[in-house]
């Protein structure tokens, strides 16, 4: 029963969030390249990230709406959640000279530490639903 | 397409729909005019400018703190700050400045 709710729900909230995130990022492209341009990496590897994060994010949604390819959309989901996570835990550890401002994504008035929170979360919820096909892959094996 | 789940395309339609609607708003660069601060050189000189019309560019030329949009500057309120038009003044003096008075103050 709680497998099948995790199931059904999680693909659903990653749906929601990064078709959400994804296209809000394309649709002010200027804005969040100029907020990745704020985060402590080279120029020229924030205009990438600008464009590849919202395709990501969009490629990601888009596998989770078929069954065929929902196992690829849920790690591809837990790859980005997890690239973030560990970003922000590097901003909190005070590993970049500076604090960046963290208007760069969904949550634009929050700061790091809530952040970090809401994507542990996320990322739990994410590995929970990835659980059955790790479990397949090795029994298979 | 027999394999599509519906009801997540619904939720896809829902969420492109609602980050469009939630879309950052477009900057006026009237309003950003007055109180942007910018580093201008090693000699740690601040000054008020519509950077814009310089051709800087955020991110690139100067580092906003807050969100993009509103995109407010550090300035140590300890120091004066040189306008554009060569009067000091500390960052309690301009009236509802966007200088964050209370962070942490560091050099560009």
């Amino acid at each position: 029963m709680k497998r099948k709710l995790v199931a059904g729900f999680v693909p659903a909230l990653l749906v929601l969030l990064f078709m959400y995130t994804g296209f809000n990022k394309l649709f002010a492209l200027a804005d969040f390249t100029s907020s990745m341009l704020n985060q402590p990496i080279p120029h020229w590897l924030a205009y990438v990230l600008a464009r590849c994060i919202p395709i990501a994010e969009i490629i990601a949604a888009g596998c989770l709406l078929f069954n065929a390819t929902q196992k690829p959309g849920l790690y591809l989901s837990f790859l980005l959640l997890a690239t973030f996570t560990v970003y922000i835990s590097l901003i909190l550890l005070h590993v970049f000279p500076k604090i960046p401002c963290s208007c760069a994504g969904i949550f634009r008035k929050i700061g790091w530490q809530e952040h970090l929170w809401i994507n542990l979360a996320l990322l739990t919820l994410t590995g929970l639903a990835l659980l059955p096909y790790i479990r397949n892959a090795f029994t298979h094996h | 397409m027999k394999k599509i789940k519906w009801h997540l395309l619904l939720l896809a339609a829902f969420g492109i729909c609602a980050g469009y609607v939630n879309k950052p708003p477009k900057v006026v660069h009237q309003s950003m005019d007055t109180y942007q601060f910018a580093y201008s050189a090693p000699g740690k000189y601040y000054y008020g400018d519509d950077l814009t019309s310089v051709g800087a560019r955020a991110g690139i030329d100067y580092d906003c703190v807050m969100a993009a949009t509103i995109c407010t500057f550090i300035a140590n309120p300890a120091s004066e700050h040189e306008d554009g038009g060569g009067t000091f003044f500390y960052t309690t003096d301009v009236p509802n400045s966007g200088i964050i008075n209370n962070a942490v103050f560091e050099w560009f």
